[in-house]
């Protein structure tokens, strides 16, 4: 079959991370102690595809354009990198989509700004559009749209927007556009050269379709937007919106009966689906975990990300965490979840600033013990957090900084991952202009040193005994281990040449 | 503009031919302006400009990344002269709906000639 329109984007989104998604991370950062090809292996190795290229998962923000093209009535369907070749007779319209196209996302860019080099992300990007297949398209006229949460990443690299000949950069949910877009691409005629996508035109429930094949390690939407209003973070601008259950059940059920039997809950904050506000209500959440682990069996379980308010208040009002994990989640074949949450700071006077809304329903004054109090819950029942602090923004002081250090005091006991993230200027990393050795004080070092001796104790234990613990993925391990040592030499010299620099 | 992506909504063309006399603050004040007035957040902006992409788009990156309440649909055509831009004009007006025109103050005769369309001008 031809396809008119065919969709893409690079190694390392279009991969299943070996069916463990938080290794989808390692492609943030760039290649060090190992040759990139084994980076790649470990972080994206290639995808089952069909006769065609067409991959068995792929990603799901990619999956949802496909599905609205189709229903659409066009000839549209996702193609693995290495396949394009094959459509370029028939190929009209190649659309792009990636989460961090150009390393400026978190945390990609805080590893280039440490090390100076390139992120794994950004190089396998590059490469598929100056790869022949992709030129050759361009070459004969394909109309080249890109979209996807990292768009607006566009412009801020308006050299290589212009040399590709991308032709539309799509900013936005896409929903409401993309069937327009490809109808004028398709027509030839002109073409915007920017959409940018905002709040009035969120597509409504109906509009979002069900997704037509796999996602990537069963990923399914849950929820859109968020109600906390953070300043940092894009997402708090759409509106929340709950996806109706049998929708969520129809795309469980697309991708267990493609073979993919895990499944990744995913929203902002999962415990607040169609919750009371920002109180979670275990009556929607335990339908939800009791259905959707209906479909899965045994199969891999995790959540996108959860806010810490919510894990506080969900458990500590109505048991609702506890219920969940003991009475549907945790089985002999499933450990343990895994779920990403925002700490961003220690500091009351930063967290009034920053992310009024975070700590709600409880006041912004408690954040530290929220923060706290969420750690011992998820440690008690098994969930394991990879957490993110923010580092360096315009507003914070040094006593900001001295708060978010005690705060990891007092998490040391809990297992997790903490990652520190710098506030980096846009577009300031490829001028090569912004390192953290110039922007860094005594304090920052102090937060750098606790969450890298943090992360690198507790990563031993979640890997040995949770995350690949398997006999399969022995050799994933013995590298890992082997990367978390050589981290973990290599960051101390780094520490000490901050502090010599902070001294001279 | 028949030819915009927001069927229905206004559309907006900024005439940029002299680079230096529209700025991106005065164009999305205006926009916000408009967007009031005739309550409506969907635009297609039409920049009649002598930029290049390149330097377009440094130009009015802050304007469009901060422009978190509309939805944009931003398409850009090099004139290099007013006469140019009168001439693109024509097209886009008999194209379809009535624009709404940002202009820089140096292409007056086009001013006067919109007056006497009754094309409005911001």
């Amino acid at each position: 079959m031809g396809y008119d329109v065919v969709l893409t984007t690079d190694r390392t989104m279009m991969t299943n991370h070996h069916g463990k998604e938080f290794l989808g991370f390692v492609a943030t950062g760039p290649p060090i102690a190992l040759p990139e090809k084994v980076w790649l292996w470990i972080t994206a190795p290639r995808p089952k595809v069909d006769e065609e290229g067409k991959p068995l998962e792929a990603p799901y923000g990619m999956r949802k354009i496909e599905a609205k093209l189709v229903e659409a009535g066009f000839k549209a369907a996702i193609i693995d990198p290495d396949y394009l070749g094959k459509h370029l007779d028939s190929m009209k319209v190649l659309m792009f989509s990636h989460h961090d196209y150009f390393a400026y996302g978190p945390p990609s860019s805080e590893w280039w700004s440490i090390t100076g080099l390139e992120p794994v992300n950004r190089r396998s990007f590059k490469r598929l559009m100056e790869s022949p297949p992709v030129r050759r398209a361009k070459e004969k006229g394909v109309k080249f749209i890109v979209g996807g949460p990292a768009a607006w990443q566009w412009l801020w690299e308006l050299d290589l927007w212009k040399k590709w000949g991308v032709d539309t950069v799509v900013d936005g949910e896409g929903e409401r556009v993309v069937v327009k877009l490809v109808e004028k691409a398709l027509n030839n005629e002109e073409l915007p050269e920017y959409v940018y996508v905002g709040p009035s035109d969120s597509p409504s429930l109906d509009e979002i379709p069900v997704i037509k094949a796999p996602s990537v390690n069963g990923l399914v939407e849950i929820m859109r937007g968020c109600p906390r209003g953070c300043k940092f973070c894009s997402v708090t601008l759409r509106p929340l919106r709950s996806i109706p259950l049998d929708k969520i059940l129809a795309e469980v059920e697309v991708n267990v009966r493609n073979g993919v039997k895990g499944v990744i809950l995913h929203s902002e904050d999962v415990l607040l689906y169609q919750a009371d506000g920002v109180k979670p209500r275990p009556e929607p959440l335990i339908k939800l975990h009791k259905a959707v682990l209906e479909k899965v069996g045994d199969g891999s379980f995790a959540w996108s990300h959860a806010s810490l308010a919510a894990i506080k208040y969900a458990e500590e009002e109505h048991r609702l965490v506890s219920r969940l994990m003991n009475d549907y989640v945790l089985t002999n074949g499933r450990k343990f979840l895994g779920v990403e949450v925002g700490i961003e700071t220690g500091s009351v006077n930063l967290a009034k600033k920053i992310m009024i809304g975070k700590s709600a329903p409880y006041p912004p004054e408690m954040w530290p013990d929220i923060v706290e109090d969420a750690f011992r819950i998820m440690h008690e029942n098994n969930i394991i957090p990879a957490a993110t602090l923010i580092l360096g923004l315009p507003e914070e002081t040094p006593d900001d900084v001295v708060k978010t250090s005690e705060l990891l005091d007092r998490l040391r006991a809990y297992r997790s991952i903490i990652v520190p993230m710098f506030f980096v200027p846009m577009g300031a990393l490829k001028k090569g202009e912004w390192f953290l050795k110039d922007h860094v004080e005594r304090e920052h070092i102090e937060v750098l040193y606790k969450t890298l001796k943090h992360t690198t104790y507790w990563a031993r234990e979640i890997m040995n005994k949770y995350y690949l613990s398997s006999p399969l993925h022995a050799p994933l391990r013995f590298i890992l281990r082997y990367f978390v040592w050589y981290v973990n030499r290599r960051a101390d010299e780094f520490i000490k040449s901050l502090e010599y620099q902070l001294k001279s | 503009m028949s030819k915009g992506l927001f069927e229905g909504a206004l559309d907006v063309v900024v005439l940029d031919v002299d680079n230096e006399d529209v700025t991106p603050i005065e164009i999305y004040s205006a926009l916000s302006r408009i967007a009031v007035a005739k309550k409506n957040r969907r635009f297609n902006l039409v920049f009649l400009t002598k930029l290049d992409h390149v330097k377009f788009y440094e130009r009015y990156r802050d304007m469009i990344s901060s422009n978190i309440s509309l939805t944009l649909s931003i398409k850009r055509v090099r004139v290099e002269s007013c006469e140019d831009a009168l001439k693109n004009l024509g097209t886009l007006i008999t194209g379809g709906k009535v624009p709404i025109i940002v202009a820089s103050e140096k292409c007056a005769d086009l001013l006067k000639g919109f007056y006497n369309a009754e094309v409005e001008v911001v």
